[in-house]
């Protein structure tokens, strides 16, 4: 993808109105082009600083509300148990999968050249693809995730390797 | 569609519709007044909606429709006055010039491009929603939003670099 393509699809980008495919072309780009990674952090301030402005409804307009509302949205201690237990299994599982990837699967993947790029980006930039990539997931087909894997999986080996 | 469901959708997206209002009108009494009007319209046609669209794009249709109306009135009366910007709700000082800038720039904006951004910002409706809502083209709602975004982007520049 070139710079004026890209362009275009920066403001839906940051609206959420971009295609997978093109989500993902647009997030390759932004790894070696600087220049639309800066507009588009620069669109995500904007849209950002629109939504920190939130109001409360007034409780006059609050004529709807439910006098028991505060009791019936309580959470009971013992409903989060199962939630709990569900997201250790989870985090144990991603842990064993992202760690299981190791230096030959990357660079099977990628040239010498590209490990070097990725290596140079900071951890915004990862951080945001990350963010910005795994609520995705749901919508990908499993051929659609294999494609992707090698970059969080890269993700995960650098993270490890600065551990080190 | 029943009184529960009725008052489920309108909590479910009071927060976000009362934002909205007061961006779009920059008034807090004024929104509220055209929230509840807009609740009570919905409330007495709640029969008449299919589902064909979500709950919250038809509230936030009607919402914007009373507002509009009020608009209107407001430039018919050739008021001359000053509406005050909201009184922020956020802590920091910072963040309140951000908003007050913000909000300067958003009035500049020309009316469509403002209130297609405000409904994609707060109401979360997709192009498609918004163009129904607006009854415009969704290539029109996407133009409109690009040049919004674009415009406040440039003058959060702009005063950056002052």
């Amino acid at each position: 993808m070139k710079c004026d393509e890209v362009k275009t699809l920066l403001v839906d980008l940051v609206l959420n109105e971009v295609k997978l495919q093109d989500k993902l072309k647009t997030w390759l780009h932004f790894v070696h082009c600087k220049k639309c990674r800066q507009e588009f952090s620069e669109y995500k301030k904007v849209v950002k600083l629109l939504k920190t402005y939130e109001t409360e409804v007034p409780e006059t307009l609050s004529f709807l509300r439910n006098p028991n509302q505060k009791r019936q949205n309580l959470i009971l201690p013992w409903k989060l148990i199962p939630l709990g237990a569900l997201s250790l299994a989870l985090l144990v599982l991603f842990y064993f999968l992202l760690t299981s990837k190791d230096k030959e699967i990357i660079s099977s993947y990628f040239t010498p050249s590209q490990q070097e790029m990725f290596i140079q980006l900071d951890e915004n930039t990862w951080s945001d693809f990350v963010q910005n990539m795994v609520p995705s997931l749901k919508e990908l087909s499993p051929e659609e995730i294999l494609t992707l894997w090698p970059y969080v999986s890269y993700f995960a080996y650098t993270t490890n390797q600065e551990e080190v | 569609m029943d009184d529960k469901e009725f008052i489920k959708g309108v909590r479910d997206c009071e927060k976000a519709l009362y934002t909205f209002l007061i961006r779009l009108l920059r008034d807090k009494e004024e929104a509220k007044e055209v929230m509840q009007t807009a609740i009570l319209k919905a409330w007495e046609g709640r029969n008449g909606f299919k589902g064909a669209s979500q709950f919250k794009t038809w509230l936030f249709k009607i919402a914007m429709n009373v507002a509009m109306d009020r608009i209107r009135e407001r430039e018919k009366l050739l008021e001359l006055k000053e509406y005050p910007i909201f009184d922020a709700v956020s802590d920091s000082i910072i963040k309140r010039e951000e908003n007050e800038k913000l909000q300067e720039a958003l009035e500049k904006l020309p009316p469509r491009q403002r209130t297609a951004l405000l409904l994609k910002v707060y109401g979360e409706l997709t192009y498609s929603e918004i163009a129904k809502a607006m009854n415009l083209t969704e290539g029109a709602i996407k133009a409109h939003i690009h040049q919004a975004i674009k415009k406040l982007k440039e003058s959060l520049n702009k005063d950056e670099m002052r």
